[in-house]
């Protein structure tokens, strides 16, 4: 513990962590074996210790190498293996401390050695077993009750997009801000005014029509985000650019609700709307491999200290992980010179599922 | 002359506000129309007009901000956000208009601006209300690989582990390495979100599946969709357990 072992890297975290205990019980254990050989065969007892100690402290290093080549957990048959290696190297070392080589005199005269070593098993098969049984059986109700917790939190996860989803329809700032500016043009620009209206339509049919069904489409999820973008357009003038580019092949996939429309919704308003100069907003679809990349880029301010944390963000990674598991990815990164990246990676082949 | 200047970062509700005040107000003169806090700010220093209808979301400076930097110059918000109009309104008892503005209301407003005698609102007040509204707390954590910059949010952050030189940030995707030290993210991070279990370990509790004693008496900490378990300070135990 302390500064000393914090310079010696070649040690697993774990001695960093309490691992003091385990050297401890070992010890005891090794001591408590040595006295009772020692009484049983009526041997030196410094020897039977010699060889406790340095059988008991080899094992216990060898298993400590083996947990770092599985990061820390072992398989039982890791553990089992563990337990002859260190009794050869063990008693290789106490013989090297000047105790009798019980490995040599058990492979010289293995008839002589039976005693000792059924004694030695004696005493440890009831005591590993107790700790492999007590760890199984924890590891066995933890793993019911967690996959029980799992599917509690999918079901919910699921129940509070579809809950964001009804109340995305109907977000009142993004609905109020456009029937302001279609209300601003009608005397002035009535055809501009129509044409905002159009896009609302078409924004508003899309969601109602997705409300009624689990998945959709590409195509679909990209037409109700050219109406949005459309929209914010029109609203910001000249501050906003767009750029959305899919293959026609691409937009039949499907494709849930709510993973790509919340990013573009966060491009217009934490990157292009806080932005003086406005700037642009690119969304591209990809095929890599058996995912669909969908990137959503903006030239906005970008996430510094200020952005707020996005709650959006944290729906999508619950609604990815519900629906995929570790193969949905939602990653961001900062755009050069200023802006953010968003790239969503969803598999392609378990679309069927979502059914 | 009723001078006024109009900011509005949606250029076409700043040119209709325009149109309309001149409509329904005869002696009216919009002397300024801006899309952004910095140019209001200016334009309200350049000017000095006697009106300045202000939206609250603007690149730049907020509206609110604005507001604060304006001397004699009495403010009307004009915004879709209800909540920031009412906070607005109790702090600094200057008029506030939701968008769409219907003329009903607007002619109430100018009304209501031609009666009132010109005190200056509270807008100090306001504004240290508004900052403290502000999140203090960290959101984002950058960490470079190369040429890009992954930008992490603190929600999809499951621990971080003090190293060497470094420290590292663990998601459930991947491990990552940032130069900032456990202490300084401590004073950083919501304290409602991110405990410390371990002198070089902080944990995200949301990802906290279960605290778990094991045969030695070491606590461990499990976490939701990760096989990493994390030992607990002996020092921080009792911290956790009351949570």
């Amino acid at each position: 513990m302390g500064p000393r072992t914090n310079s010696l890297p070649i040690l697993p975290r774990s001695w960093r962590q309490g691992e003091h205990r385990v050297v401890l019980l070992v010890l005891a254990i090794c001591t408590l074996a040595a006295l009772l050989s020692a009484k049983a065969h009526s041997s030196s007892v410094v020897d039977e210790l010699t060889i406790s100690y340095s059988i008991g402290l080899t094992s216990y290093g060898v298993l400590q190498i083996v947990r770092l080549f599985f990061r820390g957990r072992l398989p039982a048959w890791g553990l089992v293996m563990c337990i002859p290696a260190g009794f050869l190297l063990g008693s290789k070392v106490a013989h090297l401390l000047g105790a009798p080589d019980v490995a040599a005199m058990m492979f010289r005269n293995p008839k002589a050695m039976r005693g000792p070593i059924l004694d030695t098993l004696m005493i440890m098969a009831p005591i590993t077993a107790f700790f492999l049984y007590y760890s199984h059986s924890r590891l066995v109700s933890d793993e019911l009750e967690r996959e029980r917790r799992r599917a509690a939190e999918a079901l919910h996860a699921e129940t509070a997009a579809r809950l964001a989803l009804l109340q995305a329809q109907i977000e009142p700032h993004f609905l109020f801000n456009t029937l302001a500016n279609i209300h601003s043009l009608i005397a002035e620009d009535p055809d501009k005014a129509g044409l905002i209206l159009e896009e609302l339509n078409a924004y508003l049919r899309t969601s109602l029509r997705r409300t009624r069904q689990p998945t959709s489409t590409l195509g679909e999820e990209l037409e109700l985000i050219e109406a949005l973008l459309a929209i914010a357009a029109a609203r910001l003038g000249d501050r906003l650019e767009y750029r959305v580019s899919a293959s026609q092949e691409l937009r039949s996939q499907q494709m849930p609700p709510l993973l790509l429309q919340p990013l573009v919704e966060n491009a217009i308003r934490h990157g292009i709307e806080p932005a003086i100069g406005g700037g642009l907003i690119q969304i591209q679809v990809s095929q890599v491999k058996d995912a669909l990349e969908l990137t959503v880029t903006d030239t906005g301010v970008g996430l510094n200290d200020e952005a707020p944390q996005g709650v959006g963000l944290a729906n999508i990674r619950a609604r990815l992980s519900s629906l995929y598991g570790s193969k949905g990815q939602l990653a961001l990164y900062a755009n050069v010179p200023h802006g953010v990246i968003a790239k969503l990676l969803i598999p392609i082949e378990t679309h069927a599922r979502l059914q | 002359m009723n001078t006024v200047l109009i900011a509005d970062d949606e250029p076409q509700l700043a040119l209709d506000l325009s149109r309309r005040l001149k409509r329904c107000w005869n002696d009216v003169e919009v002397v300024a129309v801006v899309n952004n806090g910095l140019q209001a700010v200016s334009e309200l220093r350049r000017l000095n007009p006697r009106y300045a209808f202000l939206d609250i979301r603007m690149p730049g400076l907020n509206g609110l901000e604005v507001a604060a930097v304006a001397e004699s110059t009495r403010i009307v918000f004009v915004t879709a956000y209800e909540e920031y109009a009412v906070a607005a309104f109790e702090a600094s008892a200057v008029d506030y208009l939701v968008k769409p503005v219907s003329n009903e209301r607007l002619a109430q407003c100018i009304l209501k601006l031609q009666q009132s005698s010109p005190n200056r609102a509270d807008l100090a007040a306001l504004l240290k209300g508004l900052e403290q509204a502000k999140p203090a707390h960290l959101a984002w954590v950058h960490t470079g690989a190369g040429n890009t910059t992954r930008v992490l949010s603190v929600a999809e952050i499951l621990y971080f582990q003090a190293g060497e030189k470094y420290t590292e940030v663990v998601t459930c995707e991947g491990r990552h390495v940032i130069r900032t030290s456990l202490k300084e993210l401590l004073r950083r991070l919501d304290p409602e979100q991110f405990a410390q279990i371990h002198r070089s370990t902080i944990v995200n509790l949301g990802f906290v599946e279960r605290l778990e004693r094991d045969v030695l008496g070491r606590s461990l900490v499990h976490l939701k969709n990760h096989p990493d378990v994390l030992p607990v300070g002996r020092a921080y135990v009792s911290l956790f357990r009351q949570m």
